[in-house]
């Protein structure tokens, strides 16, 4: 008997502004060989620490121009539009989703940095941009932000780093103890007042970066604890300027959380579909069992309807936000976070049943299924957890 | 104000306060005292640091959490006080079990482990009071703690090997030989916690491959054994203080006395070892909610960034919701740990032979002709037959049925509350995100091991749901068990009673 669940793949959405149907599918013909030449053999060794196989897949990424591929072509980018780059990233998390995060990370943080300054970053060179946002901590001195400090998933070894200052309403931020950091935007000179995304070099001096020792998943993107200096002037905190800023770096940031989520959700699907048709149990293979059968069916149905599948669409229709600054950010915001809490607690959900088919196998680490259980907690957790983005929604709508 | 308090054994089960047997509760409190002591003393302080380095490299094991928890009592609950032990059962396992969870579930797995080692012992008589038992209780004394570990599972069947209708079907390659003096073991098992570092194996597997529920024994097996090896320590994602272990056999030898009960009874006693394991699963399960319960209550009413937290509703309603799951997963888990010890085999514990066992000196135990005779199979048969008179197979189905409920449920409450409290922290940058990682990672294996939560469904479906009786009792024979089963007598099958 042959089960009626088919692998769900990413669906090309010919997006307004973006590629055309026929470029976005080469795209993700491209990456989807990328991740299955490059990350997927490598996605345990990264798991496990090893710097080396991290730094050969960021080769590869580089080499066919995926780290600055939201930059225009005459900057030195691939000029793709985000709904592509959001195509792109859910491949590559089919191989592995911390790797693909550090290609959102990087791409955002291009994007963020004033065009020239973008164009001037050294061909290789990994940047990552970290939201502030629920969980870190600020506070304002006049005219100086200090004591800043949040977790930057990617921003251990990062060759620089964006801030990106929090975007939730001030009434979410100060249910949730931020109000230092929205009153360094309330009360912060004129060009702290607009300034969403703060840039630095690294290493620098205004910018402690720790490496975080208890990351649960997406190593891929290797995180780090960031502290501004107890006093570090804003004049030399760089300033914004580039193609996305403020409320649209958090939503490309969320719609690209949602991306990888729904890549580690379709890998999940794959690895569990094929274990159930080879493990034998009672006689049958275990996919004949109507406990596994639930639990396969259940994947499909939130591939389907819920994980992320409107993320790439949702991208597409920033584009035209994105390229030209206006259009209605409130909007753009709500669909990014509803996009991501969906696709992210899907992806919870399914591969938590993905170890569960497996059984012990699956919750020893070389079958690789535990791991995508931990990378997919860590997307329900960036750039916020569900329930503050859910927050937000309330305020916004 | 949030406050980690502490609740004394009555608190968290109301019901012992009607309870007239003040000893029995005074009992359990020394016990849950001695775990609290250990898991404050040693598990908290070394839980995070082990497991990165058991993370680091599998093979890794601290020997001086073994040691520290013998002092306390932690490798003897379950023995039979005729061998020196605390003479515990489910219940003594179960609420040592949630106390060190909640401090660290991996290190309280070598003892949960060691505990399921000797169960099988506990069922195949008096045989092994004088022999392996005591001597773990001698070892312990002389500060060289060892450890026991029991293996079912095997590379080709896990669930398989847990329910005796898939046993029937199940691809079983591990198999024991008849030959003079004993059997040979040959095949490999996987999965087995403790199974690197322990002493001895209580190990099933079948004498006929072509028939594994009717053949299916339990040994009592040696690690140093010619022909016993460690093929391999798994990598797991959580649990990691306590290894994970594929044993590989290759014509062990195993000799007669120690067979654990009759040739053929190892289906019926897996059901009854599962009946009394679940329940201590399900207070693993429970103690690492309680875990990240306690965690997150301290972060909350300690750290300044989560101060306004505190005054979140949401917040609010998640730690009830905590509290509400974390209360009904113990209650559960009580349920069937009273149902096992009192019910279903407090009969055979009260009985007028072991009461009058129990007051032979072990000097005269130990002595033939009273050694000889322990170990015969009349005595065997004698330990079926009294099970017969002083339980029912219904009465160990529903013990059974009421631990796999137990054992589901509190998993699922052990993963939704560490998920939630994870999902509180979010990405900060606190202490407590590592604790609760932590926690939620080793709370997903207990909805796998002890037979998945689907497993144990269909085992509350069966005995609660469906009013089946399953077959859990050996059969009676009369006279040699091996020649009742070459006739045909030991056929694990159920039946369906309303």
């Amino acid at each position: 008997m042959s089960v009626a669940v088919s692998v769900t793949e990413a669906a090309p959405v010919e997006g307004e502004l973006g590629a055309s149907a026929a470029e976005r599918r080469e795209l993700i013909a491209l990456a989807r060989d990328l991740a299955m030449r490059e990350l997927t053999p490598r996605a345990a060794a990264i798991d496990s620490g090893d710097q080396g196989a991290l730094a050969e897949c960021w080769r590869a990424i580089v080499e066919v121009g995926l780290d600055r591929a939201l930059l225009d072509e005459c900057d030195g980018g691939a000029g793709i539009g985000t709904g592509d780059l959001l195509a792109v990233v859910e491949e590559l998390a089919v191989g592995d989703g911390g790797v693909a995060l550090c290609v959102l990370l990087c791409n955002a943080a291009f994007a963020s940095l004033p065009r020239a300054r973008a164009a001037a970053v050294p061909a290789g060179a990994r940047w990552a941009a970290v939201p502030v946002g629920w969980g870190a901590e600020a506070t304002l001195g006049e005219g100086r932000l200090a004591g800043l400090s949040a977790l930057g998933l990617g921003a251990y070894d990062a060759d620089g780093i964006v801030l990106a200052l929090p975007d939730d309403p001030p009434q979410t931020q100060a249910r949730n103890g931020r109000t230092g950091a929205s009153a360094a935007q309330r009360r912060g000179s004129a060009a702290q007042a607009h300034c969403a995304a703060l840039y630095f070099e690294q290493p620098s001096q205004a910018l402690e970066v720790e490496r975080d020792e208890h990351q649960l998943g997406l190593r891929g993107a290797p995180a780090a604890i960031v502290r501004l200096g107890t006093a570090a002037p804003a004049d030399v905190l760089g300033v914004g300027g580039g193609v996305v800023q403020g409320v649209c770096l958090h939503s490309l940031l969320r719609l690209g959380a949602a991306a990888v989520a729904r890549g580690i959700a379709r890998r999940a699907q794959q690895l569990a579909l094929q274990y159930a048709r080879s493990r034998w149990q009672g006689g049958v293979p275990i996919i004949e069992h109507d406990a596994v059968r639930d639990m396969l069916s259940a994947m499909e149905v939130r591939l389907r309807c819920g994980a992320g599948a409107g993320s790439v669409a949702a991208g597409s229709s920033f584009d035209g936000l994105a390229s030209d600054g206006g259009g209605s950010e409130t909007a753009d915001r709500e669909q990014a976070i509803a996009a991501k809490i969906a696709a992210a607690s899907a992806a919870v959900a399914t591969t938590l049943d993905a170890v569960q088919v497996f059984g012990g196998t699956g919750y020893m680490r070389e079958t690789g299924v535990e791991k995508l259980m931990r990378d997919a907690m860590c997307c329900e957790l960036f750039p916020e957890p569900g329930w503050v983005a859910q927050d937000m929604l309330v305020d916004v709508a | 104000m949030l406050a980690v308090r502490q609740h004394s054994l009555r608190e968290r089960f109301p019901r012992l306060s009607q309870d007239g047997d003040h000893a029995y509760v005074r009992k359990l409190e020394r016990l849950r005292m001695s775990a609290r002591r250990f898991a404050t003393e040693h598990a908290v302080p070394r839980a995070l640091e082990v497991d990165r380095l058991a993370g680091e490299d599998p093979r890794f094991f601290d020997w001086g959490l073994v040691r520290a928890g013998a002092e306390q009592g932690l490798l003897r609950f379950l023995i039979p006080s005729q061998a020196g032990g605390e003479g515990g059962l489910a219940t003594e396992a179960a609420v040592v079990m949630e106390e060190l969870s909640a401090a660290c579930p991996g290190i309280g797995l070598i003892f949960g482990a060691h505990a399921l080692g000797i169960s099988p012992l506990l069922l195949g008589g008096p045989t092994h009071w004088d022999g392996v038992l005591a001597e773990l209780v001698a070892s312990e004394r002389a500060e060289r703690p060892a450890l026991m570990a029991c293996a079912i599972t095997e590379p080709e069947a896990g669930t398989d090997v847990e329910d005796p209708d898939l046993l029937a079907r199940g691809r079983i390659t591990t198999r024991a030989r008849r030959v003079p003096g004993g059997f040979r073991l040959t095949g490999a098992k996987r999965f087995i916690s403790n199974g690197s570092v322990a002493r001895w194996v209580t190990m099933l597997m079948p004498t006929d491959p072509r028939a594994p529920a009717q053949t299916w024994t339990c040994f009592l097996v040696d690690t140093q054994s010619e022909g016993f090896s460690v093929a391999t320590v798994e990598r797991k994602m959580g649990q990691r203080a306590c290894p994970a272990a594929e044993l590989s056999l290759d014509g062990v030898f195993v000799p007669d006395d120690r067979v654990v009960g009759r040739v053929g009874d190892g289906a019926a006693a897996t059901m009854i070892v599962l009946a009394c394991s679940r329940p201590p699963v399900g207070a693993i399960a429970t103690g690492i909610a309680r875990g990240a319960y306690e965690r997150l209550l301290g972060w909350l009413a300690e750290d300044r960034a989560a101060k306004e937290l505190r005054e979140r509703q949401h917040v609010q309603l998640q730690l009830a919701e905590m509290e509400e799951k974390i209360h009904l997963a113990r209650q559960g888990y009580m349920d069937a740990a009273t149902e096992i010890d009192r019910v279903a085999l407090g009969g055979a514990l009260s009985a007028p032979l072991v009461r009058a066992l129990t007051r032979v000196p072990r000097s005269v135990r130990r002595r033939e002709p009273a050694r000889g005779l322990l170990a015969s199979p009349r005595a065997r048969e004698a330990t079926v037959t009294l099970l017969h008179r002083t339980t029912s197979e219904r009465a160990l189905t529903r013990a059974l049925s009421l631990s796999s409920l137990a054992k589901a449920h509190g998993a699922d409450v052990a993963m939704s509350v560490t998920s939630a409290a994870l999902r509180l922290v979010g990405l900060r940058d606190a202490p407590v995100r590592a604790e609760l990682q932590k926690l939620w990672r080793d709370a997903k294996l207990t909805q796998i091991y002890e037979g998945t939560n689907q497993l144990n469904r269909v085992e509350v479906y069966r005995g609660l749901c469906a009013g089946e009786t399953l077959r859990c009792l050996p059969p009676l024979h009369d006279g040699d068990g091996e020649a009742a089963l070459a006739n045909g007598d030991g056929a694990i099958t159920k039946r369906r009673r309303r």
